[in-house]
This record gives C-alpha cells, sequence and structure tokens, in this order.
C-alpha cells in the first residue's frame, strides 16, 4: 500500500505527533496552562482511533512494506498506550518532576509512544531500527529530566553509553541480515535466510540483533544499565520504563525473531527456529540468566526503586521463559502477562511516588509505619506485591501459570521451569520486606498525608485489577486467544 | 569445523600486525638522544600553543553545534529532493511530494522556534534558571 | 387493602408488644401491661369488627353465601417448588380470633394484679404477646406448612412461658417435656404435611381439599392420621397428653390462655380444617383416641388433690371429647365445644388462680414457705371469704358439668348425640364410643363437683391460713364476672329455652364442616338430629348421678370417701386413677431408660473406650514419631538443607551485586564477554 492509502491506518499515530507539536508551540505561546487538557484530550482521541482499528493476525503492508497492520500491534498499542497515559497523569502530581520543564517531559513522552507505537509494526530493518531509536533518545532525555540532580544526570548518560552500545551491535547485526539478502524488508529476508547453507551467519546476526531487543527489554547480560538508569531517574520515569517499553519490545522481538528466525515465517503458528539454530534454548539459558539475576540481586537492595528494577528484570526473565517455547501459546502468554504485570507494577510503582510525594523516603526501612498512616493505599499495596510474587488470589498467580503451562506443554526445558519456580520463591522474601516494614514496625509517621485524588484513584484502580482479573481472567485471555 | 576459524584467525594476526608494525618502526627510526623542548610540541613549526588542549569548552558551542547539524543535515536532505522533484511533477504528484517536504520543513521549524523562544541562540542567556557562582546574579540583574 | 390490613392487624399488634416489652420494657416497667392490655384492647376491638362484618345462616330464607376474605403471596420458590403464605378468613377464623383475642384480653387483664411484684413483670407480657401472634398466625393460615411454622412459634412461646420461673426446680423440666413431647406430633405432622405435598403439589388446605380424591386411601389415611398426629401432640390427647398436667407450673393465667382456652385448642382447630380430607379409617381412629382420652384423664382427675391438676385433667378430658366428635363426623359440635369450654375452662383456671392468689397471700403473710398453695386439702369454706370467685367458679362448674341453662350443655349435648348416632349407625365395637363419653361426663360432674365443695364448701382445713384469705382485687374479678355470663347458654343462643342449642352462635358456624371428601354429612347430620333427644335425656341423667354422688359424698359425707376407693381397688381402677394410669412410669420404662442405657452405653464406647483408648494411643504414636521427625526436620532439613540454601543464595546475592559495580565499562566489557562466549560456545553444539 502506498503511503497516501496507509495514513487511513497511521491516524493514531499520526495524532501524538500533531500532539507531541501543538503541546510544544503552546508552551512557546505561553499557553502552558492549556498543555495538560490538550494531551488528555488528545489522548483520548488517540485511544478512540485506535478502537476504529482492527486487523487480522496475518495483517496488510503499509507504507511500502515499511510498516505491517495487524491484530497483535493492536494488543501492544493498548497496553502502551494506557500505560503512557496513566503515567502522564501521575506525572502531574509528582513533586519530584519540575514544572518549569513538564511540556518537555510531555512531549518526550509522546515521542516515545510514538516510537513504541511504531515498534509494535515494523517489519523493515530500517524502521525497526528508527523505531528503538525513537525511543531510546528520548529515553535518555527523560532519565536525566532533573537538571540538577547528579544522579538523574549520571542515569543519563549511563544510559545514553549503553544505548549506543547496543543499538551499534544491532545495527551491526541488522548490516549482516542486509548483507546476506540485499533486502531490508524482514519478509524478504526470511526468503534469502531459507536459501543459506551456512547458519553460522544467521546466528551471529541473530544474536547481535538480540542485544539490540534484549537492551530494550533488559534482559541478561544486557540489564547492567537498568538498576542505575531507575534508581537515578525521577520516579515517574522508571514507573514509565518498566511497563511501556519492555511491552513494545517485546512486541518487536516476538515479530522479528518469530518471521525471521523460524520455520513458518508467521506469527499465528507453532514453529520450530530456522535452520536448527538452535536460538530457543540460547533464549532459555538467558531467561534463567535474567530471571536468577533479577531476583538474587533484589534480595539485597534497600532502595525500593532499584528493587523493582531487579524485580521488572525477573519478569522479563520470566516471559522470556515463555517466548523459548517459540509457539503461538507462549505468544499469548506473554500478551497476556503483560496485561497483568502492567497493572500489578504500575499500581506499585505509583504507592511508591505517593508515600515519596509524602513522606520523602527513599529506602525500605522508612517504609515502616506507612502500613497505619494510610491503610487503604497499603491495602492495595500489599495487593499488588502478592501479585508481582505471583501468589494465589491475584491476577499474577494467573499470569504465572500461564506462563508456566506453556513450557510444561511443549515439554521442553524443564530444568528452566525448575529454576523458575525457586525464582518464584526467591522473589517472596524481597517484596515481603517491603509489606513487613509497612506493617511490622512500631514507628510512627509524624508527616500530613496529602491524598491527591487521582493518584489515590489509580492505584486503588489499578491494583483493583490483581482481584478482578483472577476472577475474571479468562475473557481477556480468550480475547487474546481470539486474536491469534 | 575448525578450518572456518583460519580466516578470522589470519584476519585478527593481520590487524594486529599492521597496528605493531608503524609502531616498531616508529621506535626503529625516531632519534632517541634529542628530545628536547621543540621537538615535543604539538606544532613543531607553526603556532605555540596556548596551555593544554584538555580544557572545558562552554557548554554553548556544543548546543550552536548540535542545532547546526541539524539544518545542516536539512539541507542535505533537501537537495536531492530537488533534484528529483522535476520527474515528481512530471508523474503529476508535485503538490503531494511538495506537502511530505513541507511537513518535514514544519517539524525542522518548530525545534527552531522552541531553541530561539528558550534563548538557547543567545550567546549570552540572560535568564538561568539553575545558573550558579558568578551566573546566578544574571537572571536577577535583567529583572 | 383494607382487608389485609385488618387482617394483618392480628398478627402485628402482638408482634409490636412483644418488640417493645422485651426490648424495652425494663424502661416501661410497670407501664408495660397497659401496653400489652391498651394492645390487646385494639386486637379485640378489630375482632369484634371482624364477626359483625361475618356472614350468618339464615334458617328461614335458606339462603347463605359463604363469607370468606383470603390472599397469598409467594414466600420463595426454587425450582419447582414455591411456597406461598397467605391467610384465609371465614367465620370460624373469625369467631377463633375473637376467642383469642378475647381470653387475651382478659388474663392481660387479670395478670397486671396477678403477676404484680415479679420481677420479670414485662417479660411475662412481652412472651403473651408473642404467643397471641404465633396463634393467631395460626387460626389465619390458609397453607399447613404456614400452620406448620406458627405451630412451632406457639410450641416455643408455650416453652418460654411454661418455664418463666425458671429459677425454680419444676418449672424449666415442665418445659422441657411439654416441648420435646409436642416435638414428636409435630415431626409426624411435618411427615404428613409433606407427603401430601409430593402427592397434591401444594400446602394450600383448600387444594389440598380439592386434589388428595387421587390419592391412594391407605396413603391418605396414613397421611392424615400423621398431620393428625400434630394435634394429638398440642391437644394433649393420649398417648402425648403427659405433658399437660406438668404444663400447670407455669403461671396461672397462662395455664388459662394457653392450656385451657387457646392453644390446645389449636390441635381441635387444625383437626377440623383438615377433617375433609380425613378417611372414614383415620377418623375412627380419631374417634377413638378422643375416647379414650375423654374417659382416662376423667378418671386420673377424680383422685387429683391439686387445684390446678384436676383442671388439667378436666382440660385433657374436654379435649378429648372434643377430638372425639371431630372422629364421629360432628366437626360443628366439636368447635362449638371449643369455644364454650374456652369460656368456662378459662374462667375455672382464672378462679383458680384467684383462689391460689389468695392462698398465697395468706401463707405469705404467715411466713409460711412449705405449704403448698395449690393443695385441696389446705382449703375449705371460702364460700364466705371469695363470693365472687365462689360464684364464677359455680356457674362455670355447672356448665362444664353439661346442666342445662348453661353452656356446656348445648356443645356437649351435641357431641354426646353425634357419638350415639355413629353408634346406632355401625355397632359392635363402636360401644365404647358412647360408653367413653356418657361415662366421662358423669365423671367430669362428679369431680368438678368434688373441686367445688372441697375448695368452697365444709369447714376450714386450716384455720390460720383461712383467716388471712381476702377476695381478689377489681382487675382480677372482673375477667371472672364476665367469663362466667360467657357460661350461660343465654349467651350463645339468646334464648331461654334451655333445650335449643339454635342462636346467632349456631347460625355463624351452621354451614362449616358440612362437606366431606368421603362421607355424605347430609345423611350423618340427620343421624345426628334423631339422636339428639337420647343423647339429651341420657347425659342430663349421667350428669345428675354425678352431681348427686359428689353431694352426697363431698357434700353430705354420707359415704365414706375410702370406702369407695377401696371398693374401686377391688378391679384397681382407684390406684390406676391415683397413678395416672401409669403412663409416665410406661414411658419412663420403655422409652426414657432403655435410651437413658443407651446414651450411657454409647457414651461409654465413645469416650473410655475410642476416644481415651484409640483416638489418644494414636495421638501418642503420633506425638513420638512427630518427635523424631521435629528432630530429623530442625536439625538437618531446616537447619541445614533449607537455611543452606537461604544462605547460599545470601552468598550468591552478595556476590553478584558486585558485577553490578555502577562502572559503564565494565558493564559494557561484561556484555561483549558474555555476548562472545555465547556465539562460540552454542556455536559449538
Amino acid at each position: 500500500m502506498n503511503n497516501l492509502q496507509s495514513i487511513q491506518y497511521f491516524l493514531p499515530e499520526l495524532l501524538i505527533v500533531q500532539l507531541a507539536l501543538s503541546i510544544i508551540i503552546l508552551d512557546l505561546l505561553s499557553l502552558k496552562r492549556w498543555v495538560n487538557i490538550c494531551v488528555y484530550i488528545g489522548l483520548g482521541c488517540s485511544a478512540l482511533l485506535l478502537c476504529q482499528l482492527s486487523s487480522p493476525i496475518d495483517g496488510f503492508h503499509i507504507f511500502n512494506g515499511m510498516l505491517i497492520n495487524d491484530s497483535f500491534s493492536y494488543y501492544f498499542k493498548w497496553i502502551i498506550l494506557i500505560s503512557t497515559a496513566s503515567i502522564i497523569v501521575i506525572s502531574n502530581y509528582s513533586k519530584e518532576l519540575d514544572r518549569e520543564y513538564s511540556v518537555e517531559f510531555n512531549a518526550m513522552i509522546l515521542f516515545v509512544l510514538l516510537g513504541m507505537f511504531l515498534m509494535t509494526n515494523s517489519i523493515d530493518l530500517l524502521m525497526i531500527y528508527l523505531s528503538i531509536e525513537l525511543v531510546s533518545i528520548p529515553s535518555y532525555v527523560l532519565a536525566g529530566i532533573l537538571k540538577n540532580d547528579k544522579k538523574s544526570n549520571e542515569a543519563s548518560l549511563k544510559y545514553v553509553i549503553f544505548g549506543s552500545f547496543a543499538s551499534g551491535l544491532m545495527l551491526f547485526g541488522l548490516s549482516w541480515l542486509y548483507g546476506i539478502s540485499g533486502s531490508t524488508n524482514i519478509y524478504d529476508i526470511y526468503n534469502s535466510l531459507a536459501l543459506v547453507e551456512s547458519p553460522y551467519m544467521i546466528y551471529i546476526s541473530l544474536m547481535l540483533i538480540l542485544v539490540g531487543f534484549g537492551y530494550k527489554i533488559s534482559m541478561a547480560p544486557l540489564h547492567y544499565w537498568t538498576p542505575d538508569v531507575y534508581e537515578g531517574s525521577p520516579t515517574v520515569v522508571t514507573a514509565f520504563f518498566s511497563v511501556a517499553p519492555k511491552a513494545a519490545g517485546f512486541a518487536i522481538l516476538i515479530r522479528t525473531f518469530s518471521i525471521l528466525f523460524t520455520d513458518a515465517n508467521s506469527l499465528s503458528v507453532n514453529t520450530f527456529p530456522i535452520h536448527n539454530v538452535n536460538w530457543s534454548l540460547v533464549v532459555a539459558v538467558l531467561s534463567a540468566i535474567t530471571m536468577s539475576i533479577g531476583n538474587l540481586l533484589a534480595l539485597k537492595q534497600d532502595n525500593v526503586k532499584r528493587m523493582l528494577a531487579y524485580s521488572t528484570i525477573s519478569h522479563v526473565g520470566f516471559m522470556l521463559m515463555a517466548f523459548s517455547t517459540t509457539s503461538v501459546e507462549g505468544n499469548i502468554g506473554i500478551m497476556f502477562y503483560l496485561a497483568m504485570y502492567m497493572f500489578m507494577n504500575l499500581s506499585a510503582f505509583f504507592m511508591v511516588i505517593h508515600v515519596e510525594n509524602n513522606f520523602n523516603v527513599k529506602n525500605i526501612e522508612d517504609w515502616s509505619g506507612i502500613g497505619y498512616k494510610s491503610p487503604v493505599l497499603s491495602i492495595f499495596m500489599v495487593l499488588s506485591l502478592v501479585s508481582l510474587a505471583g501468589l494465589p488470589p491475584t491476577s499474577g498467580f494467573v499470569g504465572k501459570v500461564y506462563l508456566f503451562r506453556t513450557l510444561f506443554a511443549t515439554e521442553q526445558f524443564y530444568w528452566l521451569g525448575i529454576v523458575a519456580i525457586l525464582n518464584s520463591v526467591i522473589s517472596l522474601y524481597y517484596y515481603f520486606k517491603i509489606v513487613k516494614s509497612m506493617y511490622f514496625s512500631e514507628k510512627v509517621i509524624e508527616e500530613k498525608e496529602n491524598i491527591q485524588a487521582p493518584v489515590y484513584t489509580l492505584i486503588v484502580l489499578f491494583s483493583a485489577q490483581n482481584i478482578l482479573f483472577y476472577m475474571y481472567w479468562s475473557d481477556l485471555y480468550n480475547y487474546i486467544k481470539g486474536l491469534f | 569445523m575448525y578450518n572456518d576459524y583460519i580466516p578470522v584467525v589470519v584476519f585478527t594476526a593481520l590487524a594486529i600486525g599492521l597496528l605493531a608494525a608503524p609502531l616498531v618502526i616508529q621506535h626503529l627510526v625516531s632519534p632517541r638522544h634529542n628530545k628536547r623542548n621543540d621537538k615535543l610540541m604539538s606544532y613543531e613549526c607553526g603556532e605555540v600553543p596556548e596551555g593544554s588542549a584538555w580544557v572545558k569548552f562552554n557548554v554553548r558551542f556544543y548546543i550552536i553545534a548540535l542545532v547546526f547539524i541539524i539544518f545542516d543535515v536539512e539541507v542535505v536532505f533537501l537537495f536531492p529532493w530537488a533534484a528529483v522533484y522535476q520527474s515528481f511533477i512530471a508523474q503529476g504528484q508535485g503538490l503531494l511530494v511538495l506537502f511530505e517536504m513541507l511537513m518535514f520543513v514544519i517539524i525542522l521549524t518548530v525545534g527552531f522556534a522552541y531553541v530561539w523562544v528558550k534563548g538557547d541562540l543567545d550567546w549570552v542567556k540572560m535568564q538561568l534558571k539553575y545558573a550558579h557562582g558568578r551566573y546566578s546574579k544574571l537572571g536577577v540583574d535583567k529583572k | 387493602m383494607n382487608e389485609t390490613l385488618q387482617i394483618a392487624a392480628f398478627l402485628l399488634l402482638p408482634i409490636l408488644s412483644f418488640i417493645v416489652l422485651i426490648f424495652f420494657g425494663k424502661k416501661l416497667n410497670g407501664h408495660s401491661s397497659t401496653l400489652g392490655l391498651s394492645l390487646m384492647g385494639l386486637m379485640l376491638l378489630n375482632a369484634l369488627i371482624l364477626i359483625v362484618n361475618a356472614e350468618p345462616y339464615n334458617l328461614t330464607a335458606k339462603t347463605y353465601e359463604k363469607w370468606s376474605i383470603y390472599n397469598s403471596f409467594e414466600w420463595f420458590s426454587t425450582g419447582n417448588l414455591s411456597v406461598y403464605l397467605g391467610y384465609y378468613v371465614d367465620n370460624i377464623t373469625a369467631i377463633m380470633l375473637l376467642v383469642v383475642a378475647l381470653i387475651g384480653f382478659l388474663v392481660h387483664l387479670y395478670s397486671t394484679e396477678y403477676m404484680k411484684g415479679d420481677p420479670r413483670y414485662s417479660r411475662y407480657f412481652a412472651f403473651l404477646g408473642i404467643f397471641i401472634f404465633s396463634m393467631n398466625g395460626i387460626v389465619l393460615a390458609d397453607s399447613l406448612i404456614m400452620m406448620y411454622i406458627f405451630w412451632e412459634l406457639v410450641g416455643l412461646s408455650s416453652f418460654l412461658l411454661i418455664g418463666f420461673w425458671f429459677e425454680k426446680d419444676r418449672p424449666p423440666m415442665a418445659a422441657n417435656k411439654a416441648f420435646l413431647t409436642n416435638r414428636v406430633g409435630d415431626i409426624g405432622m411435618f411427615i404428613g404435611i409433606m407427603i401430601l405435598y409430593f402427592h397434591v403439589g401444594s400446602f394450600n388446605i383448600k387444594e389440598i381439599v380439592g386434589g388428595v380424591s387421587e390419592m391412594d386411601p391407605g396413603l391418605l389415611t396414613l397421611a392424615g392420621l400423621l398431620v393428625f398426629m400434630g394435634a394429638i401432640g398440642k391437644s394433649a390427647q393420649f398417648p402425648l397428653h403427659i405433658w399437660l398436667p406438668d404444663a400447670m407450673e407455669g403461671p396461672t393465667p397462662v395455664s388459662a390462655l394457653i392450656h385451657a382456652a387457646t392453644m390446645v385448642a389449636a390441635g381441635v382447630y387444625m383437626t377440623f380444617r383438615i377433617f375433609p380430607f380425613l378417611t372414614p379409617d383415620a377418623l375412627a381412629v380419631v374417634a377413638v383416641i378422643g375416647a379414650i382420652t375423654a374417659l382416662m384423664a376423667a378418671i386420673t382427675a377424680i383422685t387429683r388433690n391439686d387445684i390446678k391438676a384436676v383442671l388439667a385433667y378436666s382440660t385433657i378430658s374436654q379435649l378429648g371429647y372434643m377430638i372425639m366428635a371431630l372422629g364421629v363426623g360432628a366437626p360443628v359440635y366439636a368447635f362449638f365445644h371449643l369455644v364454650t369450654h374456652a369460656m368456662f375452662k378459662a374462667c375455672l383456671f382464672l378462679c383458680s388462680g384467684s383462689v391460689i392468689h389468695a392462698m398465697h397471700h395468706s401463707l405469705h403473710h404467715l411466713d409460711d414457705h412449705h405449704t403448698d398453695p395449690q393443695d385441696m386439702s389446705n382449703m375449705g369454706g371460702l364460700k364466705d371469704k371469695m363470693p365472687i370467685t365462689h360464684a364464677a367458679m359455680l356457674i362455670s362448674t355447672l356448665a362444664i358439668a353439661g346442666v342445662p341453662f348453661f353452656s356446656g350443655f348445648l356443645s356437649k349435648d351435641g357431641i354426646l348425640a353425634a357419638v350415639l348416632s355413629y353408634y346406632y349407625k355401625y355397632d359392635g365395637w363402636t360401644i365404647i364410643l358412647p360408653i367413653a363419653g356418657f361415662g366421662a361426663a358423669m365423671i367430669t360432674a362428679f369431680y368438678m363437683f368434688r373441686l367445688i365443695f372441697k375448695t368452697f364448701y365444709g369447714i376450714p382445713k386450716k384455720k390460720d391460713i383461712y383467716k388471712h384469705i381476702h377476695e381478689s382485687p377489681l382487675a382480677m374479678t372482673i375477667p371472672l364476672m364476665l367469663l362466667s355470663v360467657l357460661s350461660f347458654a343465654f349467651a350463645f343462643t339468646a334464648n331461654l329455652n334451655p333445650l335449643k342449642s339454635w342462636g346467632w352462635f349456631k347460625a355463624l358456624i351452621y354451614k362449616y364442616g358440612k362437606n366431606h371428601n368421603f362421607l355424605n354429612m347430609k345423611y350423618v347430620n340427620s343421624g345426628i338430629e334423631s339422636a339428639h333427644y337420647d343423647a339429651m335425656y341420657l347425659s342430663l341423667f349421667v350428669a345428675s348421678i354425678g352431681i348427686a354422688l359428689s353431694v352426697l359424698i363431698y357434700y353430705l359425707k354420707k359415704v365414706d370417701v375410702d370406702k369407695i376407693a377401696n371398693l374401686f381397688n377391688l378391679v384397681g381402677l382407684y390406684s390406676l386413677s391415683k397413678n395416672k394410669f401409669y403412663i409416665d412410669k410406661i414411658y419412663n420404662m420403655i422409652f426414657y431408660k432403655p435410651f437413658l442405657f443407651q446414651t450411657r452405653t454409647a457414651s461409654f464406647i465413645d469416650w473410655d473406650i475410642y476416644d481415651q483408648k484409640i483416638v489418644d494411643a494414636w495421638g501418642w504414636i503420633t506425638l513420638k514419631i512427630s518427635k523424631y521427625t521435629g528432630i530429623s526436620d530442625y536439625s538437618i532439613l531446616d537447619q541445614k538443607i533449607i537455611d543452606g540454601t537461604s544462605h547460599l543464595t545470601q552468598y550468591v546475592s552478595t556476590k553478584l551485586r558486585k558485577t553490578q559495580s555502577g562502572v559503564i565499562q565494565n558493564y559494557l566489557l561484561g556484555v561483549l564477554a558474555i555476548l562472545v562466549v555465547f556465539i562460540i560456545v552454542i556455536n559449538q553444539i
């Protein structure tokens, strides 16, 4: 489809570009107070436009084969849009952020949003690289948005260096692919790859591309930046980084690998790695390493944000576990888990933001007494933590059950299942360290608690999903299944 | 299968060798006893350098450079477009292609306006929110 | 709607009284009786309005429209089962409501004085409220299931009132006995209701009456008798009559209201309602049970010395009459007797209450706490001290004895006529029914006059007690006077001719009980008509014999009591009567003792053998096992393996932290190294 025809499938993204530009113009015209309303309305319209669009799983190519329009990408777009929108709402109530730069903050978030949208439906090497960079570059700025905070600056710099390094390696891998096939469209490349005699070239380029994607989803050994950046960035930004780019990263990882490096050339078929290049074993090993490192390192953390960063790494490990099965069920499991993970992780982060706003605390020990100071929110925080730990009366349990199910159903990597179960046990410890701190301590907090209605509502709303999806998960699961 | 690595090994050895060769040659042919001041200067027969090259540059240079590069790239992008524009007109798509390029220019213009309004093009910036030391009073004076 | 409201008032007023008094009674205290009394007054007024609306049977015009109002609503429904609650009001219901309201009101009035000074004064009135609520529920019920619910509620309130003085020894026992004995009948009743429901598909009495025709007659007989079991329990029929004499432990006004006039009549009322579908076989059983009860209770009453015990057995005997009348196919007379009996028996009980009250006060004055104020052998000659009580009691005694000009004569005469016609019709074994009927009539006359003579005539047995006896206050004597007036035949017939029973009352009930699924009631009724005069003469004859004997023995003292007793004892009759036919002892032998033995045995097996030996042995073994597993678990598994894992995890965690040094060059190096390792190692595989 040519560019002009493709625009009708590209309206949400166009709206987001326009929105980002218009708030910058509003700022330039000293109409800052209209920015928030403009962003809310714009995102609402974008969501409405997204509602209008739907497509089968095999989809069709738009913009001359640069992007694909399919149901797989729409699901991820929804997750990305919901989490981003909630972050934009919360950012208005964070004390950490400087009001002076709120427009820049919003604009950057919107650029990242655009990049993430593109990540979900890129099928051209050029678009893959560009979309990842479009996510990365504003992210560097977001990490360093606190100009006067040394840690924030350090986080930003580390992010830039690590990001450039990873994207350099990925670019190297992409160039190998181009060298093999002489084309940038991944469907064309697949056809060439099928004729390649030596699997080593495929393998090396695969590994290098995995570096680029792995860096986005903070898979081991590319997780190094995660704790430092998460700790240094403002909490709102950390919350943002922990969900939306991960979802986008998984989208691009699943799409690229399922199409390029399997026998099937499609998302909707159970398949095996191409040319017996056993990359699913690589992913399985990396998944085991990722979840183990995430959990083991989270054990000894005192800083809540840093601990949640490691927890994010371990959750990525769990999702990679399902990816290692290279099955449709595994992809469904990841998509399902991402929805659960978005709600529980964001509600936990929002609670951290709320606590930081009111009591100015950073470490787990400082959380003592909060269980009695703000009882309602604490209950929901406990719910989110239980869900993150994957215990039964919550959606985290249901999500994890599906991840494990896909692994055991495909009857490979049983050892990975055992590692994952052990890791689940370990994760209990550090999540409940917060619970312990919140409830089992005598400390009485003197500060007055200032409850902001949107923060309160979002915490309650997102955390309530833990129970909701525990009881009524089947609708969501069937919906995702219906997409394929 | 280790045979496959022979080119790699050769290549690696060649790289190391080619790197090592100039150093070795330099070490062999360079005068060893006449290491006086003039010999160690950056420009043996030119200007006398003022101080060390490892100094902090003002961040404004970088900002100006960044803005310059962006518009430099814009111009680079516009030249090939202008070159093939004639053929698009012939195909009857002239307006569409013009519009596409306009979009690109408008987006860059917004960026340019942003930089301008925020005062990043002023060499002496009068309103500094986070100014320190001798710059901290600048904003106060202006008001 | 207004009708529904009017009917609902019969339930709402008493339950309001109950709720207010049970929660706020302590605060109202002295005024609680005023509240209860005024609510009862409203209810009485309501009942009077209702009965004025009722349509009497016009004898001359013979035109008649059955007056009834009814309504029902769904209570709940699950699957195929839907249960409706509702009320059905016709003349019978209206009369029953009036009886309950009238006696309830008078008993409230009487109790204000009788219960004065009781520490739980307000609670007493609250209990009376809930009793009247549940009694009205039975009367209004249009379905057996609703009747059953209120049936149990009546049982509960009776339990509460019998055991009202729970700090004493005997009332709680009596309350338990009454409740448990009633349960035996109620279980049968419930099974019967369920049998009917599963065959007819409804609980509604009218629908059951219409729907039983397709049922197997044998099963219907069984079902009818099972439902009738409820009446056996509630109306104290043989063999479940044993609870009623014990129930006299409750306050005397309660005995008058519950155990003489209303609750025990509920069984008769219920049998009256189910009468149309009782098969002839079932009716024969009903008649025999009634006859046995009537005669046996009458014989037992002769030898009682406790004034209330005499009345209690008299009540059982009269209830036996009513049941017998139902059995022989004369429900109208049964109901007639129910109402007349309610009046004169309530009067008798209230009179005895008045006497006991006076005795009690006198004994209190003398500081004597050992003498039984209810024992007739301590009384005598009270006629002069308590003239009103004496007059009222005499009138009601004449009524119960079946003397013309009094109400008892009219109703009992009808019953005896029905019994006699039943004998004429069936002959053979049915001779026992008239024998029991007339025999009981004679004995009733005898022992009632014995009671009068021993209490009110002759020389006072205890002079000092006699000295302090006073007539009861006005609040107690007004109900006596009113009820004794209602014991005259005139009150029911408005006609001075003593032998004619037609009157406003009979006109109201005449058309009811004229339909039966199996009997031709026209034929039965004409039989009763024809036996009427035989029965009347015979009953007058036996009554006068009874009264004459009583006068001879107890008033004129011409015959020695002991001699007569010995004479009767030749056939064992005296000791039978004295020992209440040994029924309590028989039950003790065949039910309680084996049951207690069984429970003791079961308890021994369960506790001494099973629990102490077997279960505890397991406990001991488990303890030992757990001790050793505990040692191995803690020392090896917990301390070494589990804690070891935990320590290992912590150790690895500490070591791994060092990889996260914060130095970005190291990170990049690490990434590269691992990447190269992966590319090389996995390539080899």
